[in-house]
This record gives structure tokens, sequence and C-alpha cells, in this order.
């Protein structure tokens, strides 16, 4: 299957390297359902859960929350959850041929960020936390 | 792998959930004609198979099946893929910005976008 992945690995207050559940996540691109703001000051990325279940009638997918700078009511600005939606949609259908690719969208592992995302790094707070379904 | 096409919706204050919405194209689900305008069913973003998201497109009353058909050939867009984020409507004002409105394709038929 021509299947890319996505890539995120956080910070989560401060903790992560990648060394145990949730501190990173490895996600194929067509599971990759939407953005959606949630606060002014944070966004969610969501993908379609592997367990599949309504959880008892409720249930939700998987989550990347973005910590981001509060520039809603920025003039000039926007929230961030339209620069981390285009900068999705781009990783979620690059050039074709990109079978078993995989794209760090962030990783601050290791400090490296998708093109987008990389402009609110430095936002104060600036911050990712993964909610995995159970 | 191409995706589809990701679709971008924004009412006039976008500050938190529910004020705007990226979907993806493959989970549109269909669209329902209500007083006032058209309703656009969408699979939960959150991935709750027991929900589903709502955007109302407003028009006047004799117009759905234009915006209908509008809504289709926008989703139809970029056929081949790697097409970039597509802006439906957005009417963010809260940023002092002029609105940008619905997509051309609508023609003038659409005048609010309201996402429940």
């Amino acid at each position: 299957m021509d299947e890319h992945y996505l890539y995120f690995a956080g910070i989560d207050g401060g903790g992560g390297g990648a060394n145990a559940s949730a501190d990173a996540g490895l996600w194929p691109a067509s599971r990759f359902i939407g953005v959606e703001p949630i606060t002014s000051t944070t966004t969610g990325i969501y993908f379609r859960s592997g367990v599949g279940d309504v959880d008892g009638g409720g249930g939700a997918g998987d989550l990347v929350t973005v910590t981001h700078a509060d520039t809603h009511d920025t003039s000039g600005s926007y929230h961030r959850a339209k620069l981390i939606a285009e900068m999705m949609a781009e990783y979620a259908n690059p050039a074709p041929h990109k079978a078993g690719q995989t794209y760090t969208i962030v990783d601050a592992d290791e400090g490296v960020y998708a093109n987008g995302i990389d402009s609110i790094v430095s936002d104060s707070g600036f911050d990712i936390v993964i909610t995995l379904d159970s | 792998m191409a995706n589809g096409n990701f679709l971008w919706f924004a009412e006039a204050d976008v500050q938190e959930s529910q004020d705007a919405l990226m979907v993806a194209q493959k989970n549109f689900l269909h669209a329902d004609p209500v007083s006032g305008g058209v309703n656009l069913y969408f699979k939960d973003i959150e991935g709750n198979e027991a929900a589903r998201e709502t955007v109302k497109l407003s028009c006047t009353n004799g117009n759905q099946k234009d915006v209908m058909e509008a809504f289709a050939r926008i989703m139809g867009s970029h056929p081949h893929g790697n097409g970039p984020m597509i802006v439906v409507a957005d009417y963010n004002v809260a940023n002092s910005q002029t609105a940008i409105g619905a997509h051309a394709e609508f023609r003038g038929l659409v005048t609010a976008v309201t996402i429940s």
C-alpha cells in the first residue's frame, strides 16, 4: 500500500524522550481525520483510533493537542489552528511515491519540525500532548 | 499516498472548539437542505462513531441545490491529489481583518457558516 506516516514526539510539560507510551506517536497519514481549535491556546490534531470502539457510546480517536500562543484576536494574525490545519493538509498529501516514508511533524526531542509548525515553536508554552484512545 | 482534499470552515470568531474545523473530504457523509441554508454532515472529528460534525452554510431559500452542487464541485477539486487545504468558507473577523467569505464557486450564494 502506498502509505506514508506522520511522527510526533512531545514535550508534554518537559518530559519526552520517546521511550514511554504517548511520549511519541507514528500514524499512517490515511488515519488523519482533521484539525479543530480547542481553546484559544490549544488546537487538536485528530487521528482515527486503532481501537475502533466507541467507548460505551462516547468515544474518541487519538489526539495530539498542540499548545500555542493566543493569536485569535491579534490584528493581522489568526488562531494557530488554521496554520496547523494547512500544515497537516500538506503533509497528508505529499508528492506521490512516498510509500514508507516518515514525515516528522513535531519532534521536540530532536528539535525537528515540519514546515509551518516550525514558525510557532517559539510560542510561549509551546507543547504537544498525545492522548491515545483506550 | 494521496489522502484527498481537506476542507476548512470558520465562523466569525475563531477562538475555541466548534468555531472552526478542518475535515477530510473523504469523511463527508451527506448534505441536507434546511430553512435558510444547507447542513453538511461529516464523520465526527474526534472519531466518535456515535456522533457527526454539522456545518451549516447559510443561503437564501431556493438556492440550496445550487449550494450543494457548488460544494460538490469544490470537493472534487485537485482530483489527482496533493492539493492544498481548501477554504470552503471563512468568516473569521476576530483578527480585525476582512472576512475571506465563502469559496468563489458558490458565486455569492453562501452568506455565513455555523459549526455545531
